[in-house]
């Protein structure tokens, strides 16, 4: 059984002199000229990660005073041709089946995009074997935090940017609704970069590791554990959050008008083919955190088994045009080696397992390593030992006094801590000990609506910058129709550090907690993002 | 930000405790507070309102009502004050969750005079007839795959922000249950209005639409359209929880 390698998008300068580009472009071809009622068309493949085409009033008409999104309605979308068909939709029990599968804000994440991938790669490598191309051909990566040529990687390969292929043929890499062409790299505001990969835990209380070992979002590298119903809040991992949706939003960007490019809408971001080598690089990541960062996926029977553990669906993939269904599971799919790919063993492996490429040594910033923060807050002693309880509890102990409407780049809003809880939160930091670990605190988000999947929102807490966040899935948890139930995203945000530093200056005013929200671009006419409330809580040990 | 398991366990716990307590209520039957089951016991002639009423007093009747409400729906708010607990002040917490509770069970109170109106009307007119339980099985199902119904399932699954200070934060959960209490009834008075109608199988009946509300309150938001579905998420949750607590113990 061989074992196939994913390579670099940026070999031989991301041009079309690389084969692995080629014939993704060759095969792409095949893939778009069969309608949407085929199984193993490019369109039904986006559709199974999301789709905004059934049924046709999901997104509703526009509104006087309201911005009007029917742009993203794929008949509406000029990247997809005629051939697609799209008024013959295929039956509605293989929609059902199939359609709008894809797992965000959940610890199953990583590996429905993993099943994803290996089944558009054998689909395509099937057409591509058909056309006379290399047998071992592998799906390419694009990983935009590579820093071997100076950051050049950071731009969308330029095959990518070519209207023809070199015999002259349209390029169907080309997409004109993709308006970013460029990753912003970096660990300032609005930036991507490979911090989660230094997270040693995939899910709360999948590991009982250090205290303190990276949980840059709160939900740790693979994201809220997702029982029954999955509503009620969003709980995005490390990797999902950043690079995931980050660059989701960047090579989606915005045009003149405000609209998003359908890579940075997840209902319409798999049309673009930029998608596969993007989701490409975060299975990378994902495979590079478990061999070489040595980190242990969840062993929970419930993550193992997926979705079905608690009644829904199972993830499900069409093998060919006929919609022959693999079924698969998150353990069928742990290592790249041996995955259980319908009934048969699959491997591949990527040409660099690097853990990171961007930020080579682990972050102090945003991480809340105890020790560093013993030592800031003046404790001395040995604290190696101290390992994290698999258990935290969780109390609110600050709010907002009710919801605020984003209605410009820049919004100020002050926050009230309840005396009495916030005691708790003081006292934890006068009496830290090693045998006393003091609160984290998190500043969440909540009931996050609107539209505008490529803004992103910059948060800072008394003129302190916090965090950055991706608004990739804003409109479809927003849609009051939608199958998110209005819901919203939710954002969590360790603030820790900063509570600390204000702590040790003394500047905490319980009547007002100063929070600032910025967004990277301008708010569509006639409508703005709301947050339904901004809550404080202490999380301990 | 999610509540700890042993609070979640702890909430669930105590929530399913009153539960299990109202089903062996309303099965045993201690005193006839059920209502349905007087309506069964009458004749095959139709009787009148004031026989009904001497036999099946209106506070009787709404006593029955309330433990069909709380053992019937009950299960459904684990969730809801979950996120109640997970949201709120420490001292709002156990406040806010009695208010969301009131507030939930108060609007079905409402529903129920309505509801049990009908069934008396039913009772007045046709006794110990199948018909109008035919009828409303016929419209529950019907309403069962309609839109209208997904759309109140959907918003079943909101979770308003609530205000975290003062008395704000009371009204916030109150307002909050009479919402949920609403939605609830807007997705299963159909279903309820049945198991009311039956002159016999009265049990059974309200153990099975318990089954299919529950079920239903699990399943993610939908886009509302007519579409055929089966109810059965419970089963299915079931199933697979007992193959992992096998293989666990094997």
């Amino acid at each position: 059984m061989s074992t196939f390698t994913r390579k670099n998008a940026w070999n031989q300068n991301g041009t079309f002199d690389n084969p692995d580009l080629l014939w993704y472009a060759k095969a792409l071809q095949v893939m778009q000229s069969r309608p949407i009622s085929d199984p193993s068309s490019w369109w039904f493949y986006a559709a199974i990660h999301g789709e905004y085409l059934l049924p046709k009033s999901v997104i509703p008409p526009p509104q006087p005073h309201q911005p009007d999104y029917c742009y993203l309605n794929w008949v509406n979308i000029k990247y997809i041709f005629p051939a697609a068909q799209l008024s013959k939709t295929p039956l509605k029990k293989v929609t059902n089946l199939f359609w709008d599968q894809c797992q965000h804000a959940t610890w199953y994440f990583t590996p429905w995009h993993r099943g994803y991938l290996v089944a558009i790669e054998n689909i395509l490598r099937a057409i591509i074997l058909k056309l006379g191309g290399p047998a071992d051909w592998a799906l390419p990566y694009w990983n935009y935090l590579n820093q071997s040529t100076s950051s050049a990687q950071a731009n969308i390969p330029p095959a990518f940017t070519l209207q023809h292929l070199p015999d002259g043929s349209a390029n169907p890499l080309f997409v004109s609704e993709r308006y970013g062409l460029k990753i912003d790299v970096g660990n300032g505001e609005y930036s991507v970069h490979d911090l989660c990969q230094w997270d040693t835990i995939y899910n709360e209380g999948s590991t009982q590791g250090s205290v303190g070992a990276g949980d840059l979002t709160g939900y740790f590298y693979g994201g809220g554990k997702t029982g029954f119903v999955h509503s009620g809040g969003s709980e995005t991992g490390d990797l999902e959050d950043n690079p995931h949706n980050a660059v989701h939003g960047m090579v989606g960007g915005e045009n003149a008008n405000n609209q998003s490019g359908i890579m940075g809408v997840p209902n319409t971001a798999a049309l673009d083919p930029v998608f596969y080598l993007h989701h490409a690089n975060i299975d990378r990541m994902w495979a590079a955190w478990n061999e070489t960062g040595k980190n242990k996926n969840p062993a929970d029977a419930s993550w193992l088994a997926g979705p079905s553990a608690h009644g829904n669906p199972r993830f499900v993939m069409p093998l060919d045009s006929k919609g022959t269904p693999w079924y698969y599971t998150p353990g069928d799919v742990l290592t790249t080696t041996n995955l259980k790919y319908n009934k048969t063993a699959y491997s591949y492996t990527y040409d660099d397992l690097s853990l990171t490429s961007y930020d080579t040594t682990p972050p102090t910033q945003f991480r809340t390593n105890l020790l560093e923060r013993f030592a800031k807050l003046n404790i001395t002693g040995e604290g190696k030992d101290i390992q994290m309880t698999k258990k935290k509890k969780q109390e609110l102990v600050g709010a907002s006094t009710g919801s605020i409407t984003l209605k410009s780049r820049e919004t100020e809003t002050s926050l009230q801590l309840n005396a009495t809880a916030w005691k708790s939160v003081s006292k934890g930091l006068v009496e830290a000990s090693f045998s006393s670990i003091p609160d984290e605190v998190f500043l969440q988000l909540e009931g996050v609506k609107g539209g505008g999947d490529t803004n992103f929102l910059s948060v800072y807490v008394n003129q302190e910058f916090v965090k950055s966040v991706s608004l990739f899935g804003l409109l479809s948890a927003s849609l009051k129709g939608g199958a998110h139930g209005d819901a919203g995203l939710t954002f969590k945000f360790n603030i820790t550090n900063i509570i600390d530093n204000l702590h040790l200056n003394g500047n905490i005013d319980v009547d007002s907690l100063n929070i600032q929200i910025k967004t990277k671009s301008e708010l569509p006419d006639g409508g703005g993002i709301t947050i339904g409330r901004i809550g404080v809580y202490r999380v301990s040990q | 930000m999610k509540l700890s398991s042993d609070k979640r366990s702890a909430i669930s716990l105590v929530i399913i405790s009153i539960n299990i307590a109202a089903w062996v209520l309303l099965l045993t039957n201690p005193g006839h507070i059920l209502t349905m089951a007087h309506c069964s016991d009458m004749g095959t002639s139709p009787p009148s309102l004031q026989m009904l009423l001497i036999i099946t007093p209106i506070s009787l009747l709404l006593t029955g009502w309330a433990l069909m409400v709380i053992a019937m729906m009950l299960p459904k708010l684990i969730l809801p004050v979950w996120y109640i607990y997970g949201c709120s002040l420490k001292h709002h917490r156990f406040p806010s969750a009695l208010l969301f509770v009131t507030g939930y069970i108060a609007v079905w109170m409402v529903a129920g005079l309505f509801l049990l109106s009908a069934t008396l009307a039913v009772n007045l007119l046709i006794a110990q007839s199948y018909l109008p339980a035919l009828i409303a099985g016929i419209v529950a199902l019907l309403w069962e795959f309609s839109p209208v119904k997904q759309r109140c399932l959907n918003r079943g699954h909101k979770h308003p922000a609530l205000a975290a200070f003062g008395w704000p934060a009371s009204r916030d959960a109150l307002l909050f249950g009479i919402n949920h209490g609403l939605w609830c009834i807007g997705s299963g008075w159909a279903l309820m209005l049945l198991p009311m109608l039956l002159p016999k199988g009265h049990d059974l009946a309200m153990i099975i639409v318990t089954f299919i509300m529950l079920s239903e309150h699990l399943e993610h938001p939908q886009v509302p359209r007519w579409h055929l579905r089966w109810r059965s998420k419970l089963i299915r949750i079931l199933f697979a929880q007992t193959q992992i607590g096998l293989k666990r113990a094997l």
